[in-house]
């Protein structure tokens, strides 16, 4: 009963507010809104993880010449009959984008490694 | 005798959920064991900034990687699942490959996970960290990131392996079908 109350009388003030100045209240309300939901979207850009993968920031201009393109979507046959020939296609076309993978960064090299981080005795006393 | 409603347990999750993403890196940094001298925590100490510079370059150069690799793996999805497709329409069956194309798929999808949630994660940790007052916490924080990266490079390593059986599983496939036959229904 007492939140019922509580709500009426909000609702209340909400309504003379809103009678008296519209148009701020209209923006009032807009400018509420709009902080919430950017809020949200910087929230998700975050926790989602693609700040991590955002190359488009300053600072990223020679990796983002690094990335490839995204290939228009080739649309594959489905229904048509599979033969040797067929297969050798795939297969070439297989191995061209396993070919394009080694490319690419592996993880494998040593990196991390003390002595590439720096964080051997000898680098001390340089 | 006390009794635990089930409303309770609804309100304390979110705060143990809460108070275990807290903790995480906590006992992230009690799992990764760092036994340094005095000395070498002063080396740490002394280096890192040039270390967490490293980093940076490091973690530009990964996300390059990962999304090169990533968008590679996905046409390499697309035009496997393709063919599949393709396969079953005309009725042919190949056992080995829907179940290699499926292993593939969560082998790319964990790839991603590994590499996005844990190992850019922990590198983007690493660059920020205070390590001059913390050196142990610090390479503590490598030690983890050293982990994460060989976790990925399983993941590759799984990825390539199962690529390489998809091929030969249809090299086999092919070999069973008849030269004479070239260019007919295959249904």
């Amino acid at each position: 009963m007492r939140g019922r109350g509580l709500i009426t009388k909000v609702q209340h003030r909400v309504k003379a507010i809103s009678g008296r100045a519209p148009l701020p209240f209209a923006l009032g309300i807009a400018t509420v809104l709009a902080f919430i939901l950017t809020c949200v979207s910087v929230s998700i850009y975050y926790i989602g993880g693609t700040s991590k993968l955002d190359l488009s920031r300053p600072g990223f201009e020679r990796e983002r010449t690094e990335v490839r393109a995204n290939d228009t979507t080739k649309v594959y046959d489905t229904t048509s009959p599979v033969t040797r020939k067929v297969i050798d296609e795939f297969l070439k076309e297989y191995d061209d984008r396993v070919k394009d993978l080694h490319q690419y960064g592996d993880f494998r090299d040593q990196a991390l490694d003390d002595t590439s981080l720096q964080l051997t005795e000898q680098d001390s006393g340089q | 005798m006390i009794t635990l409603h089930p409303t309770y347990l609804f309100r304390f999750l979110p705060v143990a959920l809460l108070a275990l993403w807290v903790l995480q890196p906590v006992v992230a940094f009690a799992q990764a064991t760092t036994s340094l001298s005095n000395d070498q925590l002063n080396v740490v100490s002394k280096q890192c900034s040039g270390t967490q510079i490293s980093l940076e370059q490091l973690q530009k150069r990964d996300a390059v990687s990962r999304i090169n690799r990533g968008r590679a793996y996905d046409q390499l999805m697309t035009q496997t699942s393709a063919f599949n497709s393709r396969l079953t329409f005309n009725k042919v069956s190949v056992p080995d490959l829907v179940p290699l194309t499926g292993e593939l798929q969560s082998h790319i999808d964990q790839f991603r996970a590994v590499s996005d949630k844990q190992y850019l994660e922990h590198l983007i940790n690493a660059t920020k960290f205070d390590c001059k007052a913390k050196p142990a916490e610090f390479y503590a924080l490598i030690l983890q990131v050293r982990d994460d990266r060989d976790k990925v490079v399983a993941e590759i390593s799984k990825i390539d392996e199962l690529m390489a059986k998809y091929r030969e599983a249809l090299v086999k496939y092919q070999g069973t079908l008849p030269v004479e036959q070239e260019g007919n229904n295959a249904r």
